[in-house]
């Protein structure tokens, strides 16, 4: 039993177990000596896009016309990830069409396929995940911001201040599921990694068993979000990308890929750039 | 003899006391274990879970013997918990539902809700906290529905039904507690029953005046201020000393170019 | 051949005062100032700065940009000194090197109080992500520090101290590190070719990827700009070298007279209103092509927004080019003005230009930004105020910079006695 709890992730007392595993590793890898650094590094993909190959894509499908602006999912997150107010990952804006027809645009980090964040890491903090979630590793951040200036989409927020106690969200939209994170790093929206690599271990989908899910997509009362595989196009994301006649990407034009498509407002026109 | 016989008395109240507690009391406990497994009590969850715990602590579902396994129920394989089982709610066709079937039948089972919150596909969990059942977003001034319908409350806040002390559920929900939020005709009857009794007001402590248009209680209504805007105008605040700063420096070698001395005699060399 | 030491005295009635001690009391008491800031910054991190997630950058990124730009001249004379073999520089070269180390540990300092894990600094040497402009960049801040220090050992080695002080005789050990320093100060005296070549491609390869660095940015308005590492280089190039003409003058002339001719340092002066001139040709081509760029509608409303508020105006564009223009025509004809006085005044511009260029340019990306509507999207302009632990930190890396200049330029013997090999 007790062998049972250790393993299980425990969202209450934020086990340092990991952190201090990778440092001892960190320092592993530091005796090792720079030749093998140096060797790991030319070997490593030089494209952030993450190896090609098999297994799961994950993508996000946000449906503009359901969302009623609850900012359900941004509360969620705030729950889960134990964020204060001013450090949300997701974010609810009201914007208009070009007829003046009001909207809610909820954003959550894109996991661009082409992330400007991946390329411009000094130090492989942040990575692209072969299943194309653009995650971070904490312990090598050193907090110098650059992805930050270099997102265009504004995902990412810095830990200015120590983490709190207890997010002003939790526990009404749920509790902490994952460790904080020390102040004076960046950090950002994980699609929820914490549920989707246990919950794939136990058999689960990713999009459908909402343990596996993230939780701004569990927490959507109107089914505005849609979360799955991609490249399954068996998958209800992919089932509906598919059926629905346009879909958009946030600043297409910069060529970064987004991984999270949106169902435009029914009376609005694409903008064309000039 | 009699310190043989002590012993036998002794044993035999022990055996007594042992199968009282097997028969009575741990039958009672056992009844929720799966075959096979250690029985799961509040004080296993309470290990890993005691933030959820205590929520359920104070609830409803807690005064009526509904624990965690209730909701979160194992699956068939059985209850070795957390590694196999699906110990969590599977949907709420097969866990609110299967109580609350008088209070929610009408709004959420499926085909035949009424209601425009199950119409868009809220949920229970929408606007209640699962584990202490209470809403969401309700400490402080603050009202889960204000949440979504901003322009009503904007319009509620002002009205005379808030002053007098009213809210949302008053009329949407009404004594039976009726899900469907729906204003029944005979809701404002409750109250109203002769439409020209001020004293009804009154009672309530109102300061009656002449009615305001729709139109100007929207004017009347505050702006609201969690939604703080980016400033529209901004940029680089350098406090004014830097300005100055600047300008000694600036004048400082311009003032010294045009009247000071030439470097290359040094003051102290002649 | 030992020329004296003058030092700038202030004549009250009939004496004179040597203001050296009040100047280093001076910079000694902003030093202090600024290490309370350091340590708040160090204790509370950076929240105690005027900082936010839309203005991730501010004060600390722009000193360090300017400082390592106006170490610039460092590389410059490299070339000139070592490679075209040009030994009437080889002095004014020595100031030179001095003011790039300067500016790379200035730069260096100021950027580990902008980290938020400082005591992760080492990473990028460990942690490999060689797409990184900012790997590339801190990399080659170490590199070239390293090979600056090389180059400075040996300068720094002609102290009379090395020479011979009764410590040396008092204590043998003294004596033993002595003849160490003097040892690899004479065989980094012999590479001081391959060092220049070193630090040269190291510095020109970072001064280009400072510029690099927002370039890459095709998200943010303004920065987007192919031609911004060229101008980091050259602005980097024309405002270190006419900090190095502005500094020599002082150091040789009035500090030294007679050690470096004035037929040099007018030629200092012609190289810096040279490069002044050609950095001012290619930022009006940069002005003119501006909106070529902003190909995208949110860059180009981000430009719009920028070009209405002041610092980033036209007017100040059109300012940014006049100016130099007037400084760099007065310094290229310094053979015929021969006006030292003027000539260190026009100097004074294209340093203020390299210091405002970075400035601005730090800010342009973040100080505007646009909202994420597809359709209709509007622009908010960010605000940042610095907060006084910014200000302390910069008087702290500022009073470094010139403490540790004064000292050198006081005590540093910056002619070689082994100058005829």
């Amino acid at each position: 039993m007790s062998e049972n709890i250790k393993e299980q992730p425990d969202p209450e007392k934020n086990t340092t177990s990991r952190r201090d595993f990778l440092k001892l590793a960190g320092a592993l890898a530091g005796a090792a000596g720079l030749a093998q650094i140096a060797l790991s590094t030319m070997t490593a993909s030089a494209s952030s896009g993450g190896e090609e190959g098999k297994g799961p894509k994950w993508g996000m499908l946000i449906d503009i016309n359901l969302c009623i602006g609850c900012q359900y999912c941004t509360f969620s997150c705030e729950a889960v990830n134990n964020l204060a107010d001013d450090m949300r990952y997701c974010v609810v804006t009201t914007e208009t069409t070009q007829s003046g027809k009001e909207f809610f645009l909820s954003r959550p980090c894109m996991h661009c396929d082409e992330a400007p964040c991946v390329h411009v890491c000094p130090v492989k903090a942040t990575y692209k995940r072969p299943d194309g979630i653009v995650a971070m590793d904490y312990d090598l951040c050193i907090g110098c911001r650059y992805c930050q200036v270099a997102c265009p989409y504004d995902a990412r927020v810095f830990n200015w201040k120590e983490p709190i106690e207890r997010s002003p969200q939790s526990p009404d939209f749920g509790l902490q599921e994952v460790p904080n994170r020390p102040r004076g790093v960046v950090e950002k929206c994980t699609f929820c990694s914490h549920r989707i690599d246990p919950g794939l271990k136990r058999g689960l989908i990713p999009g459908i068993d909402p343990q596996a899910t993230p939780a701004c997509v569990v927490a959507c009362p109107t089914h505005a979000r849609l979360f799955g595989d991609l490249s399954d196009p068996e998958s209800s994301i992919s089932v509906a990308l598919a059926e629905s006649k346009t879909t958009l990407r946030l600043r297409e034009e910069l060529s970064t890929e987004p991984r999270v498509y949106y169902i435009p407002p029914q009376t609005a026109n694409r903008f064309q750039g000039s | 003899m009699k310190k043989n016989q002590k012993i036998f008395v002794l044993l035999a109240t022990i055996a007594c006391i042992a199968a009282f507690v097997v028969l009575v009391v741990l039958p009672s406990q056992s009844v929720s274990a799966t075959p096979g497994h250690k029985p799961l009590e509040l004080k296993d969850c309470l290990v890993c879970h005691d933030q959820a715990a205590h929520l359920w602590e104070g609830s409803r579902h807690s005064s009526g013997n509904v624990s965690c396994i209730v909701c979160h129920k194992l699956a068939q394989s059985g209850g070795d918990h957390p590694d196999n089982a699906k110990y969590t709610v599977e949907s709420e066709e097969t866990t609110c539902l299967v109580c609350h079937i008088d209070v929610t039948g009408a709004d959420i089972s499926g085909e035949e809700a009424l209601s425009k919150h199950g119409r868009v596909g809220l949920t229970c969990i929408s606007c209640h906290e699962q584990h202490s059942q209470g809403l969401k977003l309700s400490e402080g001034s603050r009202i889960v529905c204000e949440n979504c319908h901003k322009k009503e409350m904007k319009v509620m806040l002002n009205s005379t039904h808030y002053k007098a002390g009213l809210s949302c559920v008053n009329c949407h929900m009404g004594d039976g507690k009726s899900h469907t939020m729906v204003v029944a005709l005979e809701t404002c009857g409750k109250c109203h029953a002769n439409p020209h009794d001020a004293n009804i007001m009154l009672e309530a402590g109102l300061d009656v005046k002449v009615m305001a248009t729709p139109a100007a209680m929207i004017e009347l209504t505050p702006k609201p201020t969690e939604e703080t805007a980016a400033p529209v105008s901004g940029g680089i605040n350098m406090p004014p000393w830097t300005l100055v700063f600047g300008g000694i420096l600036i004048g400082g070698v311009l003032a010294w170019a045009l009247v000071g001395r030439d470097p290359g005699n040094p003051s102290g060399n002649e | 051949m030992q020329s004296t030491i003058h030092f700038p005295k202030l004549r009250f009635g009939n004496k004179y005062i040597d203001i050296f001690p009040y100047w280093i009391s001076f910079l000694v008491l902003g030093f202090l100032f600024g290490l309370v800031g350091a340590f708040i910054v160090l204790r509370d991190g950076l929240q105690v700065t005027g900082l936010s997630n839309r203005v991730p950058w501010g004060l600390w990124i722009s000193i360090d940009l300017s400082s390592i730009s106006l170490g610039g001249s460092a590389f410059a004379f490299g070339v000139i000194v070592y490679l075209l073999r040009l030994k009437r520089f080889e002095i004014v070269g020595k100031l030179a090197v001095l003011l790039g180390f300067l500016g790379y540990s200035t730069a260096g300092m100021v950027l580990l109080f902008d980290l938020g894990q400082p005591l992760r600094f080492w990473h990028p040497i460990v942690y490999w992500q060689a797409h990184s402009l900012l790997w590339e960049i801190t990399m080659c801040v170490i590199l070239y520090l390293t090979v600056l220090v090389a180059e400075l050992i040996p300068i720094i080695v002609e102290l009379p101290f090395f020479e011979s002080h009764p410590w040396h005789e008092k204590y043998p050990i003294v004596k033993t590190i002595v003849d160490f320093a003097k040892m690899v100060a004479h065989w980094l005296h012999k590479a001081g070719p391959v060092l220049a070549i070193i630090g040269l491609s190291l510095s020109l390869l970072h001064q280009a990827s400072l510029g690099a660095t927002y370039s890459v940015l095709y998200g943010r308005g303004v920065w987007f700009n192919q031609s911004a590492p060229t101008q980091f280089v050259f602005s980097a190039m024309s405002g270190g070298t006419a900090l190095l003409f502005f500094l020599s003058t002082f150091v040789f002339r009035v500090m030294r007279p007679g050690l470096v001719k004035d037929d040099v340092l007018y030629d200092v002066a012609r190289i810096a209103g040279g490069l002044t001139l050609l950095l001012t040709y290619l930022r009006v081509w940069d002005w003119a092509v501006t909106n070529y760029y902003s190909f995208d509608r949110n860059i180009s409303l981000q430009t719009q927004a920028l070009n209405a508020i002041a610092p980033y105006s036209m007017g100040f564009w059109l300012g940014q080019a006049l100016l130099p223009v007037i400084a760099g025509s007065l310094l290229i004809s310094a053979k015929s003005v021969k006006n030292f006085r003027y000539l260190m005044a026009a100097s004074v511009i294209p340093v203020f230009a390299a210091i405002l260029t970075r400035w601005n340019y730090n800010f342009a990306g973040l100080i505007a930004h646009s909202t994420y509507d597809p359709y209709t999207p509007v622009i908010r302009l960010n605000s940042y105020t610095p907060t006084w632990v910014e200000f302390a930190v910069a008087t702290l890396v500022i009073s470094y910079w010139l403490l540790t200049f004064s000292v050198a330029a006081r005590y540093l013997p910056f002619q070689s006695k082994h100058e005829e090999h």
